[in-house]
């Protein structure tokens, strides 16, 4: 890590600190008034209804948001402790369908079920992590792609009948509460909006506050996970097991807590996501979810605090602004080119074909993605005019 | 000998097994409700389709045998040689086909041939000097005539032989083996020394490329493999287009192609004094069982009997000690890869001549996911685990739909098998206990 | 914007380059280039331009549908432009492919909804129906669906919301097929009294007709219940499922399933031998040439709901055109595409283009082309009623209904003719009511 000159930590706190210099302050506060500031530049917003920034952008904006915390999750469990998993949305799933049934059917408010579903969530992670006790690194991420489609079905196929008799009946209101619970089947369900105070979260403006607070927090206790004695020893882990062994730390026990924290993350987000749709379906979790989070993680950068956000935001470059701007082109033009290609099968081919060959890419030439360019091109800045790179 | 009397041993083991279950169901089916010819007739469906899932596993195995790599594309490489095989298959006889494949199979052998011939470099040659001297080369040489052999085989194999079957599995294995090829020169051996991430995310991002060339070429609807089938119908198809001034109505002709004949019946065992009812068994599966049967003998022999499949098991056991006895290690990751896009498009082939299944992406490639069970519990690195665990994933699967229910049987029961393995024998059945546990 | 209008009419012209006109032998009665059927424009927009909007599936499960249907969309609003536009207004399509994920179902909606002109969008999974039922309503903006499921059309307390159908809900066309069958079973030939068994995939979709109003309704029709089955597209032998309906007695086996999904019940009582004991059955999807093409000889005798108008009722208006163009069009240009998208979709999408059309022209008939608004065209859906195309698709959603409640009962044949062999697909009755099974769970 790079530091401007005349820069020096004199104190541990220093040398621990995100935020060192001024300058660091004045873009963190910069990007985070813009984010604040944006939803108010809408035609629907409360004050100056200039039209400057459409609301699609500000739910584009939600949905990152609610990606970054599920790939910051992901980031910890993978690029922090070493341990991969293949089953990332089936946890997304549980945090969704969790508050679905607490908020729903339970009548909690909103803001009680999102953590209760978080810690839910994590505990599923933890049933599923346990694995990693006696395998790791292939094995494990086995383990995941089985938790990937068993969840899956133990939703669509719960039914309530399942908690009756004597066992459940001795169990009192335990038994009444698994009982009442309808998780729709195959079908979906519906959610509704949260509430605070009377007023209702149900369009893009409020949601995008909600998921913007949440994520900045989800983000600034990753940073501090990451570089407490929590993280240090996830770190070690990921390193060399054996090592971290003998320096006293409880790998078990760190590696299911990085399990455990990465399914607070997902269900962090299946909750947002839940309500920020309004809606759940148990067909939007499945595995081809979980590679695209992979996927986003690779690009971004695995074991990069950025790593997550760059992901997202290059996902999001490709789905949302360049596919639709070369799709016509191509459907125009590569018919030309290659007389087979018929043009209805254009649309269908750019996401898969270009999400792939950027990851094919991506791993033979930048295996630490975005967020380690991005230290270069920063590193060569603070350098200038001696940088080599 | 040690390894093949154990191999020898967990077979023995694994069929009194499926026997004893097999006994015990018809001993008291009336107990459970069912018949006695069912239950036989669903553990047998379930070693059919165990088959097609032996087959997947294969491929599997072979490449993480050789090369370390689980490969999560397989199921596209299915559907990618399925489509290759549909292609060659419904179309006509055609000479520039022919040759373009038999050009593929040639520049395949003499590549496989030459991979690794190395030229004493000296700086004053000029690119046509090294050309000469590579030219010079007894194994180049070899090679070149090889390649010209298999082309001018290919291609007369590919035009003289009118049987559309044989055309379409001569252009489906030439294409997938290029596929394999392709795959492993510029996906995976750039990756030799990476994190086991980096693999696994390789092979899910070709699994992503595969899937998006796949609905470029040839679009997402369904087509039909048409191989078990009686004989295709003489008449013209024809569709109505309009009416004349008459009122008749106007029709214009089709071809015969756009409607795939009637699906020859099951295969019968007649069994009807003994069980109660006939046993019959889809044509196709019974073909890939024997297929994956084969395959399996064919890969035994090879290994224990053959220089390269010695040099495969030499690489497996240790690539770096390999190579420094001189073994042509990136040739031989090449073969595993080639070998194994040939299995992917057998199995896909299979699954998709199924009565009415067709080849779509909601039919092949999933497969593949539900094959990986079948791998993790026959062991990553065994062939005869691979054999073992697909048949008994496919017993298990139809079993617990036939008993329990279907949703049970088809979304849970693989999958619970695997969470199982991975708790109490996470090398599986016949895998090397070399698992790093921690 | 102009950049992507230009786009298109490159395209256009790229189209109509491609494709030269073809020889008068085979040219059917010339439809008439007017459409009499259709609410006479109070306002001249030539010169204007509407887009058109739609997304869905066209490389996942639904692929097989919305191939034709783009190619229809793109056919239809060619011949709607030359024949007088929308009151003269251009015809624009604006197409995404989902690729199956709702996120990007979620994604394009967004993307839609923040335009100014996205007055009502069509879609067509159930699933994307449930998605985006609540912020529909919220958006004010009208969704049209091919087929809705009771939850996207009713939501969990049963009220009609935003999203409309353009087909009979499945429970509702279970019923009606029940209906059928209890009063023609004696005509079918086979033993034993009418009991149905499902066997569909494994999924919302599949799941979709087995409600306990539909069962209950068919028992009073005379229909027994022999359970149901799921089995996912990928499984290699379904012999196993079908063989424990008929323990059960089964000997109508209905599939909620697309494409390889009814070919493969076909095609594996086929090859058991089964064919002239049993019904195999199911909803629209079923009747359709992606399954003859799939399934071939063995999918003869399907039966289903034909809820619209098929290609061979050439004497209907709507039908001559649509198969006239795509004579015209695409058999001439390359067959072997064009009997690929010699669907279901390719027609139907013709209706629904037109059936655009009308609503669009009702709406600026009540509020003027200035002040078009997604609740102006929720005003019109609300009470609309319309034979699509003259009848191909006909469409009733007055008092609250969401889906379509008339149907008729058909199924895939093999007719010989002079000329060669034509695989079809024949209405059985006349158009029939769906009973609705949403009114009869709510009671």
């Amino acid at each position: 890590m790079l530091r401007p000159s005349g820069v020096y930590d004199v104190k541990y706190e220093q040398d621990l600190s995100i935020y060192r210099t001024r300058v660091d302050w004045f873009w963190g506060i910069l990007i985070l008034a813009v984010l604040l500031i944006l939803p108010l530049l809408t035609r629907e917003g409360p004050f100056f209804e200039t039209g400057l920034v459409s609301v699609s952008v500000l739910s584009t904006f939600t949905r990152i948001g609610i990606f970054i915390i599920i790939v910051t999750g992901l980031n910890l469990l993978m690029g922090y402790t070493g341990q991969i998993s293949l089953g990332q949305a089936a946890f997304v799933m549980v945090g969704a369908y969790t508050s679905q049934v607490l908020v729903a059917q339970k009548g909690v408010t909103f803001w009680v079920a999102l953590p209760i579903s978080a810690l839910f969530t994590g505990l599923v992670g933890l049933i599923f992590g346990i694995p990693s006790l006696r395998v790791r690194g292939f094995y494990l991420a086995m383990a995941t792609l089985a938790a990937q489609f068993i969840i899956p079905w133990f939703i669509k196929a719960y039914e309530g009948t399942w908690f009756e008799g004597g066992f459940w009946d001795s169990t009192g209101f335990i038994g009444e509460f698994l009982r009442e619970i309808d998780l729709g089947g195959a079908t979906g369900k519906s959610v509704p909006a949260p509430e605070l105070l009377g007023a209702k979260f149900n369009n893009d403006l409020s949601m995008y506050y909600v998921v913007l607070v949440v994520m900045l927090l989800c983000a600034a206790a990753a940073r501090n996970i990451i570089r407490s004695r929590i993280g240090r020893a996830l770190i070690s882990v990921r390193d060399n097991d054996l090592a971290a062994e003998q320096l006293g730390i409880n790998v078990f026990r760190y590696k299911l807590l990085a399990f455990f924290i990465a399914a607070v993350y997902a269900g962090i987000a299946g909750s947002l996501q839940a309500h920020a749709n309004q809606s759940i379906s148990p067909g939007a979790f499945d595995l081809t979810v979980s590679i695209r989070y992979l996927g986003m993680l690779i690009v971004g950068g695995v074991g990069f605090p950025l790593g997550a956000t760059f992901g997202v935001a290059f996902f999001f470059l490709i789905n949302d602004f360049i596919i639709p701007n070369i799709r016509p082109w191509l459907q125009a033009q590569l018919p030309n080119l290659l007389p087979f290609v018929d043009s209805t099968n254009i649309e269908p081919a750019l996401l898969p074909m270009l999400f792939g060959i950027t990851l094919v890419i991506f791993l033979i030439y930048e295996p630490r993605g975005l967020a380690y360019r991005w230290a270069l091109i920063q590193a060569a800045w603070k350098l200038r005019p001696f940088s080599q790179a | 000998m040690n390894k093949n009397a154990k191999i020898i041993q967990w077979t023995a083991i694994t069929i009194a097994l499926a026997l004893t279950i097999l006994w015990a169901s018809m001993d008291d089916c009336s107990n459970t409700g069912e018949s006695c010819g069912n239950l036989v007739q669903f553990t047998l469906n379930g070693m059919m389709v165990g088959g097609v899932y032996a087959l997947v596993a294969l491929g599997i195995v072979i490449i993480n045998k050789a090369s370390g790599v689980f490969n999560f594309a397989h199921g596209y490489m299915m559907f990618a040689g399925g489509m290759l095989f549909w292609q060659t298959f419904d179309g006509p006889p055609s000479d520039t086909l022919a040759l373009i494949l038999g050009m593929i199979a040639g520049l395949v052998v003499l590549g496989l041939v030459t991979t690794g011939v190395e030229l004493r470099e000296t700086t004053q040659q000029s690119r046509m000097q090294k050309l000469g001297s590579w030219l010079r080369t007894p194994r180049v040489q070899i090679g070149i005539v090889a390649g010209l052999v298999t082309t001018g085989v290919v291609f007369i194999l590919f035009n003289q032989l009118n049987n559309d079957i044989l055309r379409g599995s001569l252009g489906a294995l030439i294409g997938s083996i290029a596929i394999g090829l392709a795959v492993e020169r510029f996906t995976i051996r750039p990756l030799l020394g990476q994190p086991l991430l980096a693999a696994i995310m390789m092979t899910l991002a070709v699994g992503l490329v595969l899937q998006g060339s796949i609905s470029l070429f040839w679009g997402s609807q369904p087509r039909p493999l048409s191989v078990f089938v009686e004989p295709a119908r003489e008449e013209p198809i024809v569709v109505p287009i309009g009416i004349d001034a008459q009122g008749n109505t106007i029709y214009q002709e089709v071809g015969t192609q756009a409607v795939p004949p009637k699906v020859q019946p099951n295969y019968r065992v007649e069994t009807e004094d003994w069980l109660g009812k006939d046993l019959s068994f889809q044509r196709n599966l019974v073909w890939g069982f024997v297929i994956a049967i084969s395959c399996f003998v064919a890969f035994v022999l090879f290994f224990e009997f053959t220089n390269v499949g010695l040099a495969m098991r030499a690489v497996a056991e240790n690539q770096v000690l390999a190579e420094s006895v001189g073994l042509r290690v990136r040739t031989i990751l090449a073969v595993a890869w080639a070998i194994a896009a040939a299995m992917a498009t057998i199995a896909g082939v299979i699954q998709g001549t199924g009565p009415g299944i067709g080849l779509s992406a909601i039919v092949i490639p999933p497969l593949a996911l539900r094959a990986f069970p079948a791998v993790l519990l026959g062991g990553l690195e065994s062939i005869t685990g691979a054999l073992v665990g697909g048949l008994v994933i496919g017993i298990v699967e139809t079993l617990a739909s036939a008993l329990v229910d279907s949703t049970t049987g088809q979304e849970f029961a693989p999958f619970a098998v695997l969470l199982i393995v991975l708790m109490l024998k996470p090398d599986g059945l016949f895998g090397q206990r070399r698992i790093d546990r921690v | 914007m102009t950049k992507k209008i230009l786009v298109f009419l490159l395209l256009c012209a790229l189209v109509a380059a491609v494709v030269p006109a073809v020889g008068a032998d085979n040219t059917p009665a010339n439809p008439n280039p007017t459409a009499p059927w259709r609410t006479e424009c109070s306002e001249d927009l030539t010169g204007q331009t509407i887009r058109f909007f739609h997304f869905g599936d066209l490389s996942g499960t639904y692929a097989f549908i919305s191939q034709p249907l783009v190619a229809g969309f793109t056919d239809a609003a060619a011949y709607f432009n030359e024949n007088g536009g929308l009151c003269g207004a251009e015809i624009v399509q604006e197409y995404r492919d989902t690729g199956g994920a709702q996120e990007q179902a979620q994604a394009f909606w967004d993307e839609f909804t923040a335009l100014d002109d996205a007055y009502v969008i069509f879609t067509y999974s159930s699933a994307d129906g449930e998605l985006l039922r609540q912020q529909a309503a919220d958006k004010q903006t009208p969704l049209l669906l091919a087929a809705g499921s009771e939850l996207a059309l009713y939501g969990e307390d049963g009220q009609p919301g935003y999203i409309f159908a353009t087909i009979p809900l499945y429970a509702d066309q279970l019923a009606a097929f029940c209906d059928y069958i209890g009063e023609n079973w004696s005509t079918m030939g086979i033993e034993g009294d009418p009991v149905i068994g499902h066997l569909s995939w494994e999924g919302a979709f599949g799941r979709s007709s087995d409600t306990e109003a539909a069962r209950a309704h068919c028992e009073a029709a005379g229909v027994g219940y022999a359970g149901a089955e799921y089995f996912l597209p990928t499984t290699s032998d379904i012999s196993t499922q079908l063989q424990t309906l008929l323990d059960n007695g089964a000997n109508i086996i209905y599939t909620t399933s697309l494409a390889s999904g009814p070919a493969q019940v076909a095609g594996t009582i086929n090859a058991l031998g089964l064919s002239d004991q049993l019904v195999v059955a199911g909803p629209n999807w079923v009747l359709d040439t992606s399954v003859i093409a799939l399934g071939g000889e063995a999918t003869a005798g399907i039966m289903g709901n034909l809820p619209y108008l098929w290609w061979d009722e050439l004497d209907q208006t709507g039908v001559q055109l649509v198969a006239g163009y795509w004579a015209q069009n695409r058999l001439a240009n390359n067959p072997e595409e064009a009997v690929r998208v010699r669907n279901i979709a390719y027609i139907v999408s013709w209706a629904s283009l037109d059936m655009w059309i009308e609503i669009m022209i009702q709406t600026i008939n009540e509020v003027g082309f200035e002040n078009l608004s997604g609740a102006a065209v929720y005003n019109t859906l609300d009470n609309f009623q319309y034979d699509a195309l003259d009848g191909i698709l006909r469409v009733d959603w007055t008092g609250g209904k969401r889906a379509v409640s008339t149907t008729r009962i058909g199924s895939i044949q093999f007719v010989e003719s002079d000329a060669g062999v034509t695989p079809t697909i024949l209405p059985l009755s006349d158009w029939l009511p769906a009973p609705d099974m949403h009114a009869a769970s709510m009671e």
